[in-house]
């Protein structure tokens, strides 16, 4: 199917080029006794270059959007799923540049059938929940801290979160440099509740907007089994007894790999 | 013909754009992102760029075909209204597309009779202009040669070497008054002269009172101007073909 899409495109290529050809040729005739002369003529053919460059462009450009197209179908609800490109291309066998040099189309069909042999089912699913425990992980700093602190109300995780005055106010406003990282860490929480549920949680998390996010030290996000408090250089978050136990479920089913981790 | 051109060209267009527009709606339908398909958006712009070369290689084929050899009539063209508009550029740049082989009958009906006096005159206005005839001390006669000057700034080439070559800023006219002089020798039928000119290269490097040899003409290059010594005769004629072309617009 998208290899059907490459042939078409070098057919309308080659149709362009045609087409410009025969314009170019009826110049030439029609103005051959008039001393016009060769860097002169109206109508341009495109070189082969350009053409070759074009084909290239494209077929980059279909293959990354193949790519997306597997990120948007196999995520689960909710849920981002990191796809790389190039690791993509490497498992599929695909080599573009040099398909092309070597005058075959590049087998994109090939790319898409070994995306879906990979994500399609759970494995999109399991994927995404694995890069979710592992943003969760890294950033509550689970895997050097495996113990978490249990109260009577619920359990407490720390995330460092450092801020700076928000402008023509006392109120604070997460800093720039630790605006990603925490980003990522409710991100992670958003997808686990998802996963948990607790679509109410997972929908408030994920509207937080850390760019216009103000508030003074101590203020508290009061969230469907889960309250944030927001210091200056750092934020608890105090999950209610069972989404606690559905947290370490979580990380304890997918993410492993990321406990090991040494630093 | 002009015309005919004109309408291949916007059907090589056509056909381009609505074999990529096939692959465009194909791309639509795997929900591939159909911006990936490089549709040429400046449809309009191209085609306004091939009208405007089209309009110069026929003004340009005007002016060497109602010319004289070696001298094409300037033709003003931003006189000429088309469609309303002052002139052809205004209306190309107004999107419009000019009937262009009815310009090409236009320039004909203008240039084709009077063409070739209109180029006369102006060889006869180019030399009047770079020799400065018009200056009480331009000519200089003597028994056997006629001496004109043609200003020629020039630079060294190098530092404390004597070798120079003409200013940057004086290439034009003297490149200018070469040719009208090749023009006017070939009017006047001295072929030779001409030929030599045509081949002369002014912007080589030349030491000062160097003296270049033509049949007819011996040019002096010195640091600030060139002393053009015509044999009498010859320049006599150059004198007499200057005066008779400036006086025909009165005339005409």
């Amino acid at each position: 199917m998208y290899n059907q899409i490459i042939e078409k495109f070098i057919a309308a290529q080659h149709a362009a080029r045609q087409a410009y050809q025969d314009a170019a040729n009826f110049e030439r005739e029609a103005l051959a006794g008039t001393g016009t002369a060769e860097p002169f003529f109206a109508v341009n053919v495109r070189s082969e270059y350009r053409e070759e460059e074009e084909l290239k462009k494209f077929c980059f450009a279909l293959a990354s959007n193949v790519v997306s197209r597997a990120r948007r179908q196999f995520a689960p609800v909710g849920a981002r799923l990191d796809i790389d490109n190039d690791a993509e291309y490497d498992r599929a066998g695909l080599d573009i540049g040099k398909a092309l040099k070597k005058g075959e189309i590049p087998d994109l069909d090939k790319l898409w059938a070994s995306l879906t042999a990979h994500y399609n089912g759970d494995g999109g699913a399991a994927t995404a929940y694995r890069q979710a425990a592992t943003r969760i992980v890294r950033t509550l700093g689970l895997h050097r801290n495996p113990e978490v602190k249990r109260t009577s109300a619920g359990v407490v995780l720390k995330k460092a979160v450092y801020t700076e005055t928000a402008w023509n106010s006392s109120r604070r406003k997460v800093c720039y440099h630790s605006t990603q990282m925490t980003a990522d860490c409710l991100s992670g929480l958003a997808t686990f509740a998802g996963k948990a549920g607790n679509v109410a949680l997972a929908k408030r998390l994920e509207s937080i907007d850390l760019y216009r996010l103000e508030y003074s030290s101590r203020e508290k996000l009061t969230m469907p089994g889960l309250d944030i408090t927001l210091f200056n250089d750092k934020w608890e978050f105090k999950f209610a007894h069972d989404m606690a136990e559905a947290l370490m479920l979580f990380v304890g089913e997918y993410g492993q790999e990321a406990m090991q981790e040494r630093h | 013909m002009y015309n005919a051109l004109v309408e291949a060209f916007c059907a090589a267009q056509n056909a381009s754009l609505v074999a990529f527009e096939r692959v465009r709606s194909l791309a639509a339908t795997v929900s591939a992102d159909p911006a990936i398909v490089p549709v040429s958006v400046d449809q309009a712009g191209e085609f306004r760029r091939f009208l405007r070369r089209v309009v110069a290689s026929l003004i340009d084929r005007a002016s060497t075909e109602f010319g004289i050899e070696g001298a094409p009539v300037c033709i003003d063209e931003t006189r000429i209204p088309v469609n309303g508009y002052p002139n052809i550029w205004e209306a190309i740049r107004a999107g419009d597309t000019p009937d262009l082989d009815r310009y090409w009958r236009v320039l004909t009906e203008r240039y084709q009779a009077g063409g070739r006096s209109m180029a006369y005159r102006q060889v006869a206005q180019t030399l009047a202009t770079t020799l400065q005839l018009d200056q009480p001390k331009a000519v200089r006669r003597h028994a056997k040669v006629v001496r004109l000057r043609l200003n020629a700034p020039s630079v060294a080439v190098d530092a404390g070497r004597p070798s120079r070559r003409i200013a940057p800023e004086a290439h034009a006219e003297v490149r200018a008054s070469l040719l009208a002089i090749a023009a006017y020798a070939r009017a006047a039928g001295e072929p030779a002269l001409a030929g030599c000119l045509r081949q002369f290269d002014h912007g080589e490097v030349f030491v000062a009172q160097q003296r270049r040899t033509f049949p007819g003409l011996d040019v002096l290059q010195f640091n600030e101007y060139w002393e053009l010594r015509f044999t009498a005769p010859v320049g006599e004629r150059l004198l007499a073909f200057v005066a008779q072309h400036l006086q025909e617009p009165a005339a005409a």
